[in-house]
């Protein structure tokens, strides 16, 4: 049987984690799957585990003036439903499989679990988020760019866990979500998008576009972005636009769906941002 | 290792193996067969309670972190004002076929129910979007949660 | 006006089941039950040298085909007998049975599963239906790789050909289809008094018993106990016998319950699927576009060994020409083997194969002539008296256009088809067809004989003794109503237990849409001579035996005759909208209008439309189950395999035309199956006008529709 703890004080945790090199554990809608065995037989988990679900220093939602402090512990379905948190991530947060499931599942685990499918992942991208990382040792905050580096993979060291995540309160205008999933609910992402755009006198002032699932990581690209700010969104060429992201879109064929298709609409779905905000000028 | 949690109103103290699903703990430990397991991954809701009143899937949830927590399942919810109306409301109007999902549909129309006492067709159909039924097309799950909502006005 | 007993009564299975008291097979407390588990070829074809597994420790066992007793034999009691329980050399497909390892703790007997390691020698496999026809590896069986073929024609068809002014031509494909069931397969068998049980969750007590009894040899009793089921849909009407008859040979050897519940993963990976499809449709035309014949070529897949495929690809050939009379047409059909799990039954067996080509192909035709399909189709439709594709008989009232008519009311289909024209990504499809209830051919007469009692107890209760399983499916309430408004009880007081091999006759398998058309008309026959002849005080039996309707006749070597005594009859109406960004298709509306006779509860009839219709949905836009270089399933786990939710479609509006028919217990024919087999083509139609091209291939993801727009 593997030793585990749930602790409800930080210090404890932290403590403990460097000691075991345990494996955190917060809705377990990731891992129980992951580890999971034939029906019946015991998990496959074989790493002394932390549970981080009743740890009270990580349930809240602090308000830092114009940023957030969210702590790993809080749900999805609590995060979907406080209007502090930027609406576009609310909206990626609202699709993310079913009620029952966002009971549980935490935006921590999303982000710590890396996948490219994550669906939390692109609008964090879009908001320059941050992730605090603390171990018994000290902490350390870092860009989520840095943080995720590959599918599954993070910088995070054994004795350190993810305490907060820091997200910009900005709640913009023309706003962007469409997750094009595998049904209509409780649906694994093919491919996300997420934009955002901000306009004074129809120049664009900011524009920010990611992609999940297309690429090992979320795909943002700044430098696409900075060609198009300044200029009049009624002058930006779709298919310039377009083109623009092209090189940048690298998915693969799965058992959900194919490359082709996944450029194909990522793309689509990029112009058709630029072109919803065109008509609606 | 050791935990308490409250079962459909009464204090049960186990010992267990931590990383045991809830789901394993309730059908094999404490005999509550009413909870299905349809897939073991959080897919199909045939799982389905509600821990500290939200609803779950009790296949993803390692007994550990249910020391100290209130689980409500089909067969406390079912023996409750609630539970009943709901029950006769669901067999009335055909919302059980082959009945492998229905308690965990239940489970959810209670968690809905809460929220939303009317709820209409749409907001039923959210709240019960990880339920999967195989049998009925959702159509009459419908007609069954609609029909509580109006016979059980004021319960909830 | 619908007939009096259609009015629904509240579920008398519901309460139980939505309060969580049923008890299906993983809720009964075995106390002392060993955990069992099959291993399996991790190979897709070859020659096992040798199986080497772990030492078991005290209280493990392995099981094989050496345990199958000399008496017995170690084959698959399905139709043809080329399927062995255990493999003993061959290996046709990955995943194979090849034995069983049983003990107390199922963390020990998963850890000897992993350790087993198999030797062999590898053959090419051949996984798909390509594969197959070029005899990939040599073939399977026999020289060709045929596990059946049948053909039937009428008329001249090359001559019909060489005189046509038009000729159209098209190849349609559906895919692979998961039953999903929400109750994983599970069975428990134990000996008792030297009575092999088996106790789960199965559509066909009968033929489990029957499968059990041929592995073990005729000197063993066996019985088969139904346990509250959790959906079957056709996927367990084989595989209990498959999962059955080695689960009986370790319990008589090891002497212990043996408990056998399969994970999800099991299920999905390794039980049977629905056919998948290749039909190529050709017809004649002359000028005015008027069919002149039509040739029809279908190939399904049978995977690696028989199973059902012969009944399946009957079914499919005799729904080919669907609610059409052709005059001229030519049906070759067959059944190929590949490396795959052999397919199964599956909800409409063959028929929602036969519909999707043809009803796409009656699309394709009446574009290619500038007609509206509709009235296209109403040219040739069938009516009482014409002959059947077999050369039998329409015998009762074909009442198409009054359906078409209820359609058209609720759905407003010809308003819409015409205003879609003028816009773009939106469309919507009918498809009509007609459904066989029953056995096909004379095999109710011939093989399965039913049976079926009323009893009354000294007591004055009434007891319905029925093999007849209720899967969701709804004869637990129809089957009571039946009784009840014969010999005037209320139909919650009628007693109707899990039907067990050892009580009840045998009423056949709970397959076919045979259940209340064949079984229901032997109880409601029971009931009324049980009423007529009713003694107060005394117990009473009245049991009724099949008899073939009058005039009905089957030759089963020419295949000609009436296959069916009758038809269910359905028209589906489908809308959708299609988003030319991601391709995704949107079903705005869904309809089901039915004739089965007589419902004998609206609510059932219509929860079977409705779910019927969210799987023939599924079907045809999401369903994607596809396998990999070894024939293996790639969608093996519910987040990968797609079935509607709640979100997935709206409400299917759902509705009945009253057609008595004469040898149905109040009026009633079968329609269990039915309802799956239109919504998939009416679907594929309305996509169809959407986009302007033609959409001949299932599932219609949005990965293929947007290959087949960039074409
Ligand atoms: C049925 C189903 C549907 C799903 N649908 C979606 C979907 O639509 N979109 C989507 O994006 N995801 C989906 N998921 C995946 C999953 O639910 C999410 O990724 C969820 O946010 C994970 O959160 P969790 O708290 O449950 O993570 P856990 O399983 O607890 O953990 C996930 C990972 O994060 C690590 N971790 C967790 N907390 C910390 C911490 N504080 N510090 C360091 N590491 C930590 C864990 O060690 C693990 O590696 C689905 C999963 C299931 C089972
Ligand atoms: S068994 Fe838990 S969601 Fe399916
Ligand atoms: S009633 Fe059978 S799965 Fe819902």
């Amino acid at each position: 049987m593997v030793e585990t703890l749930r602790p409800r004080k930080l210090d404890e945790a932290l403590t403990w984690l460097s000691e075991r090199k345990a494996l955190p554990l917060a809705g377990g809608t990731d891992l129980m799957v992951h580890f999971r065995n034939y029906t019946g037989t015991d998990s496959l988990i074989v790493r002394p585990v932390l549970f981080t679900d009743a740890i009270d220093e990580l349930h809240s939602v602090e308000d830092l003036g114009d940023s957030l402090k969210i702590g790993a512990a809080c749900l999805l379905s609590e995060l979907e439903n406080n209007e502090l948190v930027p609406s576009l991530l609310r909206q990626a947060i609202s699709q993310i499989a079913a009620p029952a499931l966002r009971n549980r599942a935490t935006l921590a685990g999303n982000v710590c679990n890396a996948s490219p499918a994550g669906d939390s992942l692109p609008p964090l991208y879009l908001y320059d988020s941050h992730v605090v990382l603390a171990s018994s040792s000290g902490t350390r905050t870092i860009p989520l760019v840095d943080f995720i580096t590959g599918p599954g993979k993070t910088i995070r060291t054994d004795d350190e866990l993810l305490t907060h995540i820091l997200v910009s309160k900005s709640q913009n205008e023309k706003i962007y979500y469409r997750k094009v999933g595998t049904r209509a609910a409780n649906a694994l992402s093919k491919l996300t998008v997420a934009a955002f755009a901000e306009l004074e006198n129809n120049i664009i002032m900011d524009l920010r576009m990611a992609f999940g699932a297309v690429a090992p990581v979320v795909v943002r690209e700044r430098a696409v972005e900075i060609i198009f700010i300044g200029k009049s969104i009624d002058q930006v060429d779709l298919d310039e636009f377009r083109q623009a992201y092209a090189p940048h879109i690298r998915p693969i064929d799965d058992q959900r769906s194919t490359a082709l298709y996944r450029k194909e609409v990522a793309l689509n779905l990029a112009g058709d941002f630029i072109r919803k905000i065109q008509e609606n000028l | 290792m050791k935990i308490e949690m409250t079962v459909n109103g009464e204090l049960r103290k186990l010992d267990v193996n931590p990383l045991s699903r809830l789901l394993d703990i309730l059908r094999n430990d404490l005999s509550l067969t009413g909870t299905k397991e349809g897939c073991g991954e959080g897919e199909c809701g045939a799982c389905s309670a509600l821990m500290n009143g939200l609803l779950v899937n009790t296949c993803l949830i390692p007994i550990a972190q249910c020391d100290g927590s209130e689980i409500l399942t089909i067969e406390g919810l079912a023996s409750s004002k609630r539970g009943e109306v709901l029950t006769e409301a669901f067999a009335e109007a055909h919302s059980v076929q082959c009945g492998f999902c229905t308690p965990g549909m239940v489970l959810a129309a209670e968690s809905l129910l809460r929220k939303t006492p009317k709820p209409d067709e749409q907001q039923i159909r959210e709240g019960l979007a990880g339920n999967i039924c195989r049998c009925t097309g959702y159509d009459m799950i419908i007609d069954g949660i609609q029909l509580a909502a109006e016979k059980g006005d004021g319960l909830w | 006006m619908k007939a009096e007993i259609s009015s629904s009564i509240p579920r008398p299975d519901g309460k139980a089941k939505a309060s969580g008291l049923a008890k299906y097979i993983g809720d009964h407390d075995y106390k002392d039950a060993l955990t069992a588990r099959f291993y399996r070829s991790d190979f897709p074809r070859g020659l096992i040298r040798n199986v080497s597994v772990p030492p078991l420790p005290e209280g493990y066992y392995h099981i094989n085909y050496k345990d199958v007793s000399p008496e017995g034999e170690n084959i698959l009691a399905l139709t043809r007998k080329d399927w062995p329980a255990f493999a003993e050399e061959e290996i046709r497909y990955k995943g194979q049975i090849i034995g069983l390892i049983c003990g107390p703790d199922p963390n020990v007997v998963d850890k000897i599963i992993k350790g087993i390691s198999i030797d062999f020698k590898a053959i090419e496999p051949a996984v798909t239906l390509d594969d197959s026809l070029a005899l990939k590896g040599g073939p399977l069986v026999g020289e060709d790789n045929l596990l059946d073929k049948i053909t039937l024609s009428h008329g001249d068809c090359d001559k019909a050909f060489s005189e046509a002014a038009e000729t159209v031509e098209g190849t349609y494909e559906t895919g692979f289809q998961e039953q999903l069931y929400m109750e994983p397969q599970g069975l428990v068998a134990w000996v008792e008094n030297d009575k092999v049980n088996i106790h789960g969750s199965m559509q066909c007590p009968y033929y489990v018993k029957h499968a059990v009894q041929e592995i073990l040899g005729p000197e063993y009793k066996v019985r088969a106990v139904e346990a509250t089921i959790g959906g079957g849909f056709g996927g367990k009407e084989d595989y209990p016998e498959i999962m059955g008859a080695p689960l009986a040979v370790a319990a008589l050897k090891i002497g212990k319950p043996l408990r056998m519940i399969f994970d999800r993963s099991e299920d999905m990976a390794w039980t049977s699927k629905r056919h998948p499809s290749r039909i190529k449709v050709r017809t004649a035309h002359d000028k005015s576009g008027e069919i002149l014949a039509m040739d029809i070529d279908c190939i399904i897949d049978g995977g690696a060994y028989e199973s059902y495929s012969l009944i399946v690809l009957m079914r499919a050939v005799f729904t080919s020409t669907g609610v059409y009379n052709l005059p001229v047409f030519n049906v070759e059909g067959r059944a190929l083997a590949t490396c795959t799990v052999p397919s199964g039954a599956f909800r409409g067996f063959g028929a929602p194969q036969a519909i999707f080509a043809l009803e796409m192909h009656m699309e394709k035709c009446s574009r290619k002539f500038h007609m509206e399909s509709l009235e296209f189709k109403k040219t040739y439709f069938l009516k009482k008296g014409d002959a059947t594709i077999t050369g039998g008989k329409i015998r009762d009232d074909v009442v198409l256009d009054k359906m078409i008519a209820r359609a058209e009311e609720m759905s407003l289909y010809s308003h819409k088809r015409k205003s879609y024209k003028d816009q773009p990504w939106k469309g919507i499809g009918m498809a009509l067809f007609n459904h066989g209830c029953g056995f096909t051919g004379d095999g109710e007469q011939r093989i399965i004989k039913a049976k079926a009692a009323v009893h009354k107890r000294a007591d004055g209760i009434v007891e319905i003794q029925s093999a007849a399983v209720d899967f969701g499916q709804g004869p637990r309430t129809t089957f009571r109503k039946i009784v009840g408004k014969i010999l005037g009880i209320p139909p919650q007081e009628i007693l109707y237990s899990l039907p067990d091999t050892d009580v009840v006759p045998d009423s056949g398998p709970t397959v076919a849409s045979r259940t209340i058309m064949i079984v229901g008309y032997l109880l409601q026959e029971a009931a009324k001579e049980l009423k007529s002849n009713w003694k107060e005080g005394e117990d009473q039996r009245v049991l009724k035996h099949y008899e073939m309707p009058p005039g009905m006749s089957w030759d089963q070597e020419k295949l000609q005759g009436d296959a069916y005594a009758t038809f269910g009859w359905g028209v589906n109406v489908c809308e959708v909208e299609v988003d030319p960004l991601t391709w995704e298709t949107r079903v705005t509306g869904a309809w089901g209008i039915y004739d089965v006779g007589v419902a004998i509860d609206e609510k059932v009839v219509n929860g079977q439309i409705q779910g019927g219709m969210s799987q023939a949905l599924g079907y045809g836009a999401m369903e994607n189950l596809t396998v990999d270089k070894d024939g293996v399933f790639q969608q093996r786990s519910m987040a990968d395999y797609m079935v509607p939710t709640t979100l997935d479609f709206p409400r299917t509006g759902a509705d009945t035309i009253d057609n008595p028919y004469e040898y149905g217990p109040f009026g009633a024919k079968g329609m269990g199956e039915m309802v799956h087999d239109g919504g998939h083509a009416a679907f594929a139609a309305a996509v169809e006008q959407a986009v302007g091209r033609d959409c001949p291939r299932i599932p219609l993801i949005p990965e293929t529709l947007m290959e087949i727009m960039k074409k």
